[in-house]
Parts: structure tokens; sequence; C-alpha cells
């Protein structure tokens, strides 16, 4: 038996189709199927009646006016259907060790700023420059807006955020960045994983590797060996890289590897 | 003179034009031939005191034009609150002559403009049909220039608003396949289509205090506002203030949300700024003051009303205006949830609809972060506000307030909140900037 909300999809669907073909043969059987959907339907009520009749509608005058109706009458019943509650997972996403600020800037006083970022203008430097300078750019904010630039192809950019701006933020960027973190090995991404080696707790920080050793590139991989330390890296997850395909990276574990012995 | 003037009239001549709050004084800039003529032109009782900056003395081709473009077309005169050279303006000689300029402050729709709105609205609902009509009628360029074609042509039936929501499906529908975001769109300029028709068939001859008016794309004076909404004065803190770039319908959108601290009411201000004209209208701007605001107008509207004031004062914001904003915060409970469902179903809104509620926590579940309050969650929209959001620390959320706007996710099927500020015991924290 067909329910309901499978009936309001094929209705959308049928929508899209002759939004790209018009209304065709093709329409016309596709009503009809649908209609034959919703006689199978054990209840009945005035929203599938009213449904009933317009595509009966478009079945006997093939009229796109019918068809407007039948976006109306799917759309009222679309919202009539969707849901408000999720159920809460276990852990909650907050960061809370982090100390943050919110500056009173004013949009006129960010606007050439967020400009320059979000176009990629030549001024973005000079821009950047003058914010890392000033304590109250570092607002927790703006922080979206310089996370965008992440992946920046200006090396002079990738070097403000990640020398003075995002060590300017600390502790409460990290939740961000680990978000935008993706297991690329752009210079941008290289930088993030920096951030987050610097950043992150011990716990954290070791659970990274084990993430980078698992998913990550040999590039990734070399990266986060040069950063790191015996101490701040498991054993096993070590062992585990002197086994890599790249011998660069067999290499740099192996060093770290006889630091443990 | 006057057939010189019609002749700058249709070669577009005339470029950012103005208007006083008053209705006393038009102004504005022509181009002609690469040259920029500014015009001021004050009217009181069949005299007219004029400023050319080209011609000297008396009335010239000039201001005739300025002056025809207002009595054709006064809704496109933006509206300032004064002329900035009135003194010299008001010294100049007066001159009478027989260019009849039409009350700005009139509160009628005369039968010619009814039957020209009708008429494009019957155009307007063609167009949206042919939509549907082998594969959309767009599927060149060819047709894409005429269909375009057909829609400038609204501006002609006073429905500039109109106009902008269907080039804004057009276009959608030339970059992307249409989706059920699409689908609801075109549903609702479909219901402002169809209501505003009902309307207009229903009214006689007076001017219609509706938002469909609004959506259609009337611009509304202040004198009109005062006339329908009674002018209240307010104590008014802002609790966001942003700047959208409209690309199709050419101009920056400053929107602010206010909260009236004595009363709870949340209203809205928007602040648009054609491109053509972004020299001319001061630009609004974030403000942490709270602003005592006198001669407070609403714009017709549903839920969360747009407003304008005559007058405001600026001052220091207290403790206390901070408490009174927490104890306006709601629960977020199964009616609230069912007024946002009937406010989307409804269709013709001009903004989001937007609540302040009662904050406890954010989960992670599994259809991405959400917030809880009372005894439900809402689903927060995968935005850089909600990336802000998770960046604070927990202490922060305690007998703290959140103030959200709504969306429908169409993917996921279900209804999700935009973060916007975090109201504190002492402070607004403003999640975007």
């Amino acid at each position: 038996m067909m329910n309901f909300e499978t009936i309001i999809v094929s209705c959308r669907s049928l929508l899209f189709d002759s939004l790209e073909k018009g209304i065709s043969e093709a329409t016309k059987n596709r009503v009809e199927e649908i209609l034959l959907q919703i006689n199978t339907l054990s209840v009945t009520n005035k929203a599938i009646d009213r449904l009933k009749k317009c595509l009966e509608d478009i079945l006997e005058l093939s009229s796109s006016q019918n068809l407007l109706e039948l976006n109306s009458i799917v759309q009222k019943i679309s919202v009539t259907l969707l849901a408000f509650e999720s159920k809460p997972g276990e852990g909650k996403v907050i960061n809370q060790n982090s100390s943050y600020q919110f500056s009173v800037l004013r949009h006129s006083e960010v606007k050439h700023l967020i400009r320059a970022l979000k176009t990629k203008s030549s001024a973005r430097t000079n821009l950047l420059r003058l914010a890392a300078a000033d304590q109250r750019f570092l607002s927790l904010n703006l922080l979206p807006h310089y996370v965008s630039s992440i992946d920046d192809r200006s090396s002079e950019v990738l070097e403000i955020l990640f020398t003075e701006i995002f060590p300017g933020f600390g502790k409460s960027a990290l939740p961000l960045l680990r978000r935008k973190f993706h297991f690329g090995s752009t210079i941008g991404q290289l930088g993030v994983l920096a951030f987050l080696l610097t950043f992150e707790s011990d716990v954290g920080s070791r659970k990274l590797c084990c993430e980078i050793a698992e998913k990550g590139n040999s590039e990734l991989k070399k990266y986060m060996l040069n950063k790191v330390s015996s101490a701040g890296i498991e054993k096993e997850v070590v062992e585990s890289l002197m086994n890599s395909r790249s011998r660069e990276v067999r290499d740099l574990a192996s060093g770290i590897f006889e630091k443990y012995s | 003179m006057v057939l010189q003037a019609e002749a700058f009239l249709n070669d577009g001549a005339v470029e950012g034009a103005f208007v006083t709050k008053s209705g006393e004084i038009i102004f504005g800039d022509l181009w002609l031939k690469d040259k920029e003529i500014s015009v001021a032109v004050r009217a009181s009782e069949k005299q007219y005191q004029v400023y050319c900056s080209h011609c000297d003395e008396g009335v010239c081709s000039h201001i005739a034009t300025l002056i025809l473009c207002y009595q054709k077309n006064p809704e496109s005169f933006f509206i300032q609150d004064k002329y900035p050279d009135e003194a010299f303006l008001m010294s100049s000689r007066k001159f009478s002559f027989n260019l009849k300029t039409s009350k700005s402050t009139s509160l009628g729709l005369s039968k010619r403009k009814k039957k020209a709105m009708l008429t494009g609205l019957e155009m307007a609902e063609q167009l949206i049909i042919q939509l549907f009509e082998g594969g959309s009628g767009i599927g060149n360029s060819h047709d894409v220039s005429r269909v375009k074609e057909q829609v400038q042509r609204l501006d002609e039936y006073y429905l500039p608003g109109l106009k902008i929501m269907i080039i804004a499906l057009i276009e959608e529908l030339l970059i992307k396949k249409p989706d059920e975001q699409f689908l609801y769109e075109l549903e609702r300029l479909n219901c402002v289509i169809k209501k505003s028709i009902d309307e207009l068939e229903e009214i006689q001859e007076s001017l219609p205090f509706t938002l469909l008016h609004t959506l259609r794309g009337h611009i509304w004076k202040y004198k009109e506002l005062e006339y329908f909404s009674r002018p209240f004065d307010g104590r008014l803190m802002q609790f966001f203030f942003t700047v959208n770039e409209n690309l199709i319908a050419e101009r920056l959108e400053e929107i602010g949300y206010w909260i009236d601290v004595k009363t709870g009411e949340i209203f809205y201000t928007a602040n648009y700024r054609p491109f053509k004209a972004l020299r001319h209208i001061p630009e609004d701007d974030t403000i942490f003051d709270v602003l005592e605001a006198k001669g407070i107008v609403r714009y017709p509207g549903n839920l969360t009303p747009r407003i304008r004031w005559k007058s405001v004062q600026h001052t220091q914001p207290k403790s206390v205006d901070f408490q009174s904003i927490l104890q306006k915060a709601e629960d977020f409970n199964v009616a609230t949830g069912k007024s946002i469902k009937v406010f989307f179903r409804d269709k013709p809104f001009e903004q989001p609809y937007v609540k302040l509620i009662k904050f406890e926590d954010i989960f992670n579940t599994s259809s991405g972060i959400s917030l809880s309050t009372g005894d439900l969650f809402i689903p927060l929209k995968e935005c850089p506000e909600t990336d802000v959001l998770i960046c604070l620390s927990e202490g922060d959320f305690t007998g703290s307030a959140v103030f959200l706007e709504f969306y429908i996710n169409f993917q996921k099927n279900l209804i999700e909140a935009k973060p916007l500020s975090l109201v504190l015991k002492d402070k607004i924290l403003r999640l975007w900037i």
C-alpha cells in the first residue's frame, strides 16, 4: 500500500519534469500512475480529494494552469508534513575550554575587510595585516570570514592567517577549524593541521594523529610526523605508519619510533 | 520645453531621483550626453522654487524633466530626510508655470493605476504559466531574452517588486535544475499574484495598506504609514544587523532586527540602497546603543513588522535592559512550531520568521547540530553563525536567550533555525558581522 509522502514525492517529480520538458503524453501517463496510487490509499481527507481532483483536471484539460494548482496543493501539504524535533545525540558540541572575544565592531568598520576577503581583491593582504595588528579584529564573529580564506592561493594571505590571526584567537578557534579540516593536503589544510596540533589538548591531538594515519594522504602524514614528537603520538600509530607505501613517511615514522625505545 | 523634457525622460536621463519626507522638494541628477546635471524643485501653492546646475535662471527643460518624471512615476523616487541645500533653494526666485506635480501624499489608488496593475498581474500570471509550457519556454538564449523583456515591462504596470521575484526565479532556472526550493518560491509568487488580483478587484480607489502592496513594489512614504498605523514611541535595541547584496534587484539591503525593550515586540528595519544611488542614500550600520525612538510607524505586514521612525536619541544600554529582554524570551513549544508552519504555508512574507527563544544547550544530533529549548530541539542551519555559536564556552548559555531566524530545509524535510545573536545578562553577542 502506498503512503501519502510517496504520492507527494511522485507529484513533485511530475512538476520537475513538466518544468523541464513541458506537458506531454508522458506527463499524462505519470498523472494516471499517481491517480492509481491515490486510489490505493486506505484513508481519505480533504487534501487527498483536492489533489485527486486537480490531477484529473490535468488529464482532462492539459493546462499549465492546473500544474500551478497542483504545485500549490503539494506545497501546502509539504509544509504541513515538515518535522521539528530531532532526537539529541550523545555528545555536546561545545568547546568547554575556550576563552573568546566579541568586539564592539560596527559593520562599517569591517565591510572593506569582509569584501576584500570575499572577492579576493588585492587589498586583502594589507587589510589582513591591519586586522592582525588590531586586537578588536580578533572578534569571534569575524572568525568565519577569516576561515573562508584558508584555501586562498596567496601565500602572503595564508602566512598572516596562520601566524598571526588564528593564533590570536587561540583555543576559541578550535571548534571551527576542526570542522573545516578535511584531510586535504593544500597549503591551507596543512596550516589548519599545524594549528590543531598546537592548540588541541593531548587527547585531541593524539586522536587527530590517529585519524590522519587512517585517512590522510602521504603529504599530510609527512607533515604531521614532522610536527609531532614521540610524546604526542601513540606508539601503535607510529608503528602502522612504518608500513606506509611512501618511503619518506616510513623514514620519519622510524625516526620517531626509535625515540620510544 | 515639455516636449524636450519628455524626450529626456524617454531616454532614461533621470538617474537617482529623490523626494523629501515632507514631499515638498524633489531633486536628482540627469545624465545628458555624458554631462551630469543636478536639479532640485520646491513646490508650494502652484509656485516653484528651482535649481539647475546647468541653466542659470528660470525654468528649463531639465527641471521640467524631473517634474514630469515625478508626475509619471512617484514610486521611483527615493525618500530622503531633507534636501542638503534647502536654505539655498528657499532663497531662489519663485515661478509659476503649468506643470502640476501630483500630490506626494495622495492616499488613493487611481483607476488608471489599478487597471494597469491588474493588466500587469495577468501578464505576470501568464509568464509563470509559461514556465510549465514547452519545457519552461526558456530552453535557449533567444527565449530567455524574450521572457526577460516581457518581465522588464512589469515596471510599466507599477509592479517592480513582482518583476524582481520573477527574474530571481528565471535566473535560478537558468543556472540549475529546479528543486523543492524552486517549487516553493514558484508557489509563493503564484500566491502573491492571485491574492493581488483578488485584492485589487475588491478595493475601490483607496490605497491598500497590505503586505501584498509592498511585495508588488510600492515604496511607502512616511506620511502614508503615519496615516495607516498610529505612530508610537519605543526604546529599541538592535539584535542583529546585516547587509545583503541583491544582484537581481541591483541594490544593497541593510537589514536590522530590533526589540522594544519595554514591550518585547520584535521589528525590523530595511534600508534598500540601489547600486545606482549608493552615494545619495546614507548607509545604516550596527548599533550597540539603545535608541529612544519617537514617531515609530509600522509597514503593513505579518508577525514581525518593518518599521521606521521620525527621530531617535542614542543612550547607553543598562543591565536592566538586558534583563528585560531576557524576560521576553519565549519557550519553544508545539504552539510555536505550529505558528511557524502557518507562517510558511501562508506564503506572502517579506522576511523570514524570527523569534527570541530561551536557550539551554546545543547538541549533536542525527540531523546535525540542534538547540535544546524546553522539551523540544531545534535543528540549526549549517551556516557561519552556527559555527560561531559552537565556538562559545558552556558557561555562557545559562539563563541566556537566542535570537533565531527560521527556514525550511527541503532536503532534510524539516524546519531549521539560523542563530543570529545570543542575549546574555549584560550584552548581546552578534554571531555574524
